[in-house]
C-alpha cells in the first residue's frame, strides 16, 4: 500500500491529517526553497525546527516513527561523515586518522583523516536535506493520494499528471511486496543467491546478474496485469483525467488556515527579497547606505 | 415491445497482434431486469465478451471490433466515457485490483465525483450506497484493511451508486470464501428486483444458475449456446455439446427426474420472475427445478446418517508432526492462531480450510520453513535424497515464475538440489508429460493461459520431488475443468512418490473430490480433523469458519445421503 497507507497510523487521525493539502504543498514549498536561500546555520537550525512542526503532527506507529527516526538520522550521519573525510578547505583539523598516509602505484597518497571542520560544515548542511525530508514526509504521511490528487488538480497541475502521482503512491509499494514475494518463490525452489553453488568466478557474477535481473519479470507481468485491471475499472466509472470532475469532500481553506497561508508567504517574500538585496550588495551590483543593517541581518542570520 | 436492455449484433474481437479472434459473430439480446449467467472453459472470451459491452478503454481495442453494441437503445460507439458509466457497471474478479482510492468513502463517490454531480449529491448517493451494502460503519476505513468481502462488497457499492442499468460481473467471487460470496447474492437478488440487469461470468454454477433466467455458453469464442434455466435436460445438452461438464446442480436434477416435481405456474420463459426475498436470500428459489428445496422435494425417502472413516492407514509413522503450533505477528495484538496440532502421512491428500483471513497462507508458510512459528514446532522425518523437503505453490502462481521457458522453470529447483544434467532433463520429462506440458515446454510461462501458468508453478515445485507439496489455494480463478485435470495429477504423483499434500481452499467441492481428510482452521485455532464427509454434515464446524456447503452438499445433508459425488448420489437415493 502506499506510504501513506503503510506507516500512518490507522485509529489516529492528528491535526496534520485535518489540514487542507494545498497548504501542506505550499509549506513544502516554503522549506523546500528557503532551505536553499538560506545559509547560515542558526537560519537552517530554525528552518528544521520549523519543519520538525509539521513531523509532530503525525500520529504513527511506534515503528513507524522509529523508521522516520532512523532516516532523518541516516540523512545527517551520511552528510556529517562525507564532509568530515573530504573536507578541502583550509584551515582543518585533524580529529584521527583513518588510513596514514601511503605511496599507491608509485604516487603519494596524504590518507584518510576525519576533520573537524568538515565534520561541522557537513552537518550544518544536512539540516537543508533534513527540512526539506521531514517537510515532504509530514505531507506525505499525512495526505492520503486522493485528497493529493485533489489538492494538485486545483492547483493546476495537468490531470493526468496529478493521477500519475496517485497511481504511483497506491502501487510502488505493492510492487516492493511482489518483489519479495518473487524472492521468496526462488528460494521455495533451492536457490540462495550466496549459496556455495555459486562459485565466485565472472560465469556465476554472469548468472547471478542475471537471475537477479529476471526477478523483475513476474513483477513487471503482475504489475501490468494490475494496470489493466485498474484502468477497465476506472474506466468503467467514467474517469477521465483530462476532464472536469467533483471532489468530495471539496477543499476549502479554514480561517486559520487563510491566516497561516499568509503568514507564511509574508515570511517567504521577506526573506527572499532580504537575500536578493543581500546577494546584489556582495555582487556589487547595488549598495544603499541605509540598507546596511539589513546587509548585517543577511550575512549574521540568514 | 420496450427496447433490449442490450443487443449485440454479429460481434466480433481479434485481439491486437493476434491472429484467431476471440469474440466470432456473438449476436444475443438480454432484456432489462433478466439476470443472465455467461459461462465457458478459461480463454473461451467471457472477460473479452463482458469488456465488449462494458465498452473498450481503448481506441486500438474499438477498432479491432467488428458488429456492434447497442445499450438501451443506443449504440455503445456513440457514447462517450461518462455516458457508458451511467449505463453500465463492471466488477472484475479481483477486488483490489479494482480499488482506485485509499478509503471507503473515496473508492464509493469516486465515480460519482467523475460524473461531476454536485457535492450534496454524492453525499447523498455515497450515504445509501455505505448503507446498502452494510458498509456505513466502515465509512473511514483504509481500503487495505477490508477483508475479502468487504472489498467486493465495496466495489459493488461503488459501481452501483452510479446507478447503472447494466451490471456486469466478471468472476466476481472468485477470492471469496464461500460465505462471503452466499453475502452477496440477496444484495444481488435485490437489485435485479429493482429492476436491474444482470450478465455474471462465473465458475459456481450451482449457486447462480437457480437465479438466473438464462445462460449463455460460450465455446472457443463462438456462443454455443443459449438456454434458459428452468429445463435441466436442456441445459445438460448445452453444456455437453459446448464440451464443458453440466454444474452439479444441472446433472443431479436431470439424474432425479425433475419433471415428476409440480412446480408452481410460473411462466419462467416468457416473463423473469421477480423472486420472493429472505433473509438467506435462498428460499425464494424454493420453485427452481435447480435449487437444493426443489431437489429435496423429489425425494421420498431418508438414508440413515453415517460415520465418517478416516481413510489412511495409520501404522506407519507421520511424515510431519507439528506439536502445539501458534503463530502471531509482530504488529499484532494476538496471535493469528496457536495450540496447532497435527500430522501429516505419506501418500495422503489433506485438504486445509477456513474462512479469508483464518491463517491457511500462514501456516502453509511455516509448514514451508519461509516463516518461524511464534510457539510449538514442526517435526519431519524427510531425509533428503536427491528429494526436497518441501515445496510450496503460492496463491500466486504469477510471481513464482521467472525463467524464460517452461523447461528452465522446471529445471530450475532440480538444478538448485545439484542433481546431474541427465536426473534434471528426466525430472522435467516425467512431469510435463505428468502436468500437460509438453507442448509448450519452450513457451515463455509468463505468455501462458492462467490454468497453464498454475500447472507451470505446481510442476517447477513438483520437479523438486518434495516430501511434504504445500498449495495455496490452487482452484482460485481456475475452471472446474481445469482445477480437475490438475489435482488429478497432481493427486497421482503424491501417490506414486509417497508425498503428503496438503492444500488451502475455500472451494468445499474440491475438498470433497481429492482430499481423504481436511484440517479446519478458524477463529484462531484448528478447529477439527477430520474427513471430508464429516466437515459436509457439521453444521456448526462449517458455521463456524463461514463456509457454505455447495448446493449439492447442501442436498446431501437434508436427505442424510452418504455419497460425495452426483452420479453416486443419484444412485443412492434410487436404491
Amino acid at each position: 500500500m502506499s506510504t501513506y497507507i503503510s506507516l500512518a497510523d490507522a485509529h489516529g487521525r492528528g491535526w496534520l491529517e485535518q489540514v487542507d493539502p494545498r497548504l501542506k504543498l505550499a509549506w513544502v514549498a516554503f522549506i523546500s526553497t528557503l532551505s536553499v536561500v538560506v545559509d547560515t546555520t542558526p537560519a537552517l537550525l530554525m528552518l528544521f525546527a520549523v519543519a520538525m512542526l509539521g513531523v509532530s503532527g503525525l500520529t504513527m506507529r511506534r515503528g513507524s516513527w522509529l523508521l522516520v527516526g532512523g532516516l532523518l538520522l541516516a540523512i545527517a550521519w551520511g552528510s556529517l561523515l562525507s564532509q568530515a573525510l573530504f573536507y578541502a578547505a583550509e584551515p582543518r583539523t585533524k580529529l584521527f586518522t583513518l588510513v596514514p598516509p601511503a605511496t599507491m602505484f608509485g604516487w603519494p597518497w596524504s590518507g584518510l583523516h576525519v576533520y573537524q571542520e568538515g565534520a561541522v560544515y557537513g552537518l550544518t548542511q544536512s539540516l537543508r536535506m533534513l527540512a526539506m525530508t521531514s517537510a515532504g514526509l509530514s505531507v506525505c504521511l499525512s495526505t492520503s493520494p486522493e485528497r493529493l490528487m485533489a489538492a494538485l488538480a486545483r492547483l493546476q497541475v495537468p490531470g493526468p499528471l496529478a493521477y500519475l502521482v496517485v497511481v504511483a503512491l497506491r502501487f510502488l509499494p505493492l510492487m516492493l511486496v511482489e518483489m519479495a514475494t518473487v524472492r521468496q518463490a526462488r528460494r521455495l525452489r533451492g536457490y540462495s543467491p550466496l549459496g556455495i553453488r555459486l562459485a565466485w568466478s565472472p560465469r556465476a557474477w554472469a548468472h547471478w546478474t542475471r537471475l537477479e535481473v529476471a526477478l523483475l519479470l513476474p513483477v513487471i507481468a503482475s504489475t501490468l496485469r494490475r494496470a489493466q485491471a485498474l484502468a477497465r475499472s476506472v474506466s468503467a466509472r467514467g474517469f477521465d483525467p483530462a476532464a472536469r470532475r467533483t471532489f468530495y469532500p471539496p477543499l476549502r481553506l479554514r480561517r486559520i488556515e487563510r491566516v497561516a497561508l499568509v503568514a507564511m508567504g509574508s515570511v517567504f517574500l521577506a526573506i527572499v527579497s532580504i537575500k536578493i538585496v543581500y546577494w546584489l550588495n556582495v555582487a556589487e551590483q547595488s549598495s544603499g547606505a541605509g540598507l546596511t543593517s539589513v546587509y548585517d541581518f543577511a550575512r549574521d542570520w540568514l | 415491445m420496450s427496447e433490449p436492455a442490450v443487443r449485440v449484433e454479429d460481434l466480433s474481437y481479434t485481439y491486437p497482434g493476434r491472429e484467431s479472434p476471440t469474440l466470432v459473430d456473438i449476436s444475443f439480446e438480454l432484456r432489462e431486469a433478466s439476470w443472465t449467467v455467461l459461462a465457458g472453459a478459461t480463454g473461451s472470451g467471457k472477460s473479452t465478451l463482458l469488456a465488449a459491452l462494458a465498452g473498450w478503454s481503448t481506441r486500438s481495442d474499438a477498432e479491432q471490433t467488428q458488429g456492434r453494441v447497442l445499450l438501451f437503445g443506443r449504440d455503445a460507439r456513440t457514447m462517450t466515457l461518462g455516458e457508458r458509466a451511467q449505463h453500465v457497471g463492471l466488477v472484475l474478479q479481483s477486488a483490489e485490483d479494482q480499488v482506485a482510492t485509499t478509503t471507503v468513502e473515496a473508492e464509493v463517490t469516486f465515480g460519482l465525483e467523475n460524473m461531476g454531480l454536485p457535492v450534496d449529491e454524492i453525499r447523498r448517493r455515497a450515504t445509501d450506497a455505505l448503507r446498502q451494502f452494510k458498509l456505513e460503519n466502515l465509512a473511514a476505513a483504509r481500503t487495505n484493511h477490508l477483508s475479502g468481502g468487504q472489498m467486493q462488497r465495496l466495489v459493488l457499492a461503488s459501481i452501483l451508486a452510479m446507478r447503472p442499468r447494466l451490471l456486469l460481473l466478471d468472476e466476481p467471487f472468485g477470492q471469496l470464501d464461500s460465505a462471503a460470496a452466499a453475502e452477496l447474492m440477496p444484495d444481488l437478488d435485490r437489485l435485479r428486483a429493482g429492476g436491474l440487469t444482470i450478465v455474471i461470468a462465473e465458475h459456481r454454477l450451482d449457486e447462480l444458475l437457480p437465479r438466473a433466467d438464462r445462460v449463455l455458453i460460450l465455446r472457443d469464442g463462438r456462443l454455443s449456446a443459449d438456454v434458459n434455466t428452468n429445463c435441466p435436460e436442456r441445459l445438460d445438452e448445452a453444456f455437453a455439446s459446448s464440451g464443458l461438464e453440466a454444474p452439479e446442480m444441472v446433472r443431479l436434477a436431470c439424474g432425479l427426474d425433475w419433471r415428476r416435481v409440480e412446480l408452481p405456474a410460473i411462466d419462467r420463459a416468457q416473463k423473469p420472475p421477480r423472486p420472493a426475498l429472505s433473509p438467506n436470500g435462498g428460499e425464494g428459489f424454493l420453485c427452481h427445478p435447480l435449487a437444493v428445496g426443489s431437489a429435496i422435494s423429489r425425494v421420498a425417502t431418508r438414508l440413515p446418517n453415517h460415520d465418517g472413516q478416516l481413510p489412511m492407514d495409520r501404522r506407519e509413522a507421520p511424515l510431519l508432526r507439528a506439536s502445539k503450533l501458534g503463530f502471531q505477528f509482530p504488529s499484532s495484538q494476538a496471535p493469528l492462531w496457536s495450540d496447532v496440532a497435527f500430522e501429516l502421512y505419506a501418500g495422503e491428500r489433506v485438504a486445509l480450510v477456513g474462512p479469508n483471513g483464518s491463517g491457511k497462507s500462514t501456516l502453509l508458510a511455516v509448514l514451508a520453513s519461509l516463516l518461524q512459528p511464534t510457539w510449538g514446532s514442526v517435526h519431519a522425518d524427510l531425509p533428503s535424497d536427491g528429494r526436497a523437503s518441501s515445496g510450496l505453490v503460492l496463491q500466486n502462481p504469477d510471481l513464482m515464475l521467472f525463467c524464460s521457458t517452461v523447461r528452465d522453470e522446471l529445471a530450475f529447483g532440480p538444478a538448485q538440489l545439484g542433481l546431474s544434467k541427465a536426473d534434471v532433463e528426466r525430472r522435467v520429462s516425467q512431469c510435463a508429460a505428468a502436468l500437460e506440458l509438453e507442448g509448450i515446454t519452450d513457451e515463455p510461462p509468463l505468455g501462458l493461459s492462467r490454468g497453464e501458468r498454475l500447472r507451470v508453478a505446481i510442476g517447477a515445485t513438483m520437479t523438486l520431488e518434495p516430501r511434504l507439496l504445500l498449495l495455496d489455494e490452487p482452484t482460485t480463478g481456475q475452471d472446474p475443468a481445469q482445477v480437475e485435470a490438475m489435482l488429478r495429477a497432481v493427486s497421482e504423483a503424491v501417490r506414486q512418490r509417497r508425498t503428503a499434500l496438503l492444500f488451502a481452499t475455500h472451494d468445499l467441492r474440491t475438498v470433497a473430490r481429492h482430499a481423504d481428510r481436511v484440517l479446519v482452521l478458524g477463529n484462531g485455532a484448528l478447529l477439527a480433523q477430520c474427513t471430508p464427509a464429516e466437515l459436509l454434515d457439521d453444521d456448526e464446524l462449517l458455521a463456524a469458519t463461514r463456509m457454505r456447503r455447495p448446493p449439492l452438499f447442501e442436498f446431501r445433508r437434508r436427505m442424510n445421503l452418504r455419497a460425495l459425488s452426483v452420479e453416486q448420489l443419484i444412485a443412492e437415493v434410487a436404491r
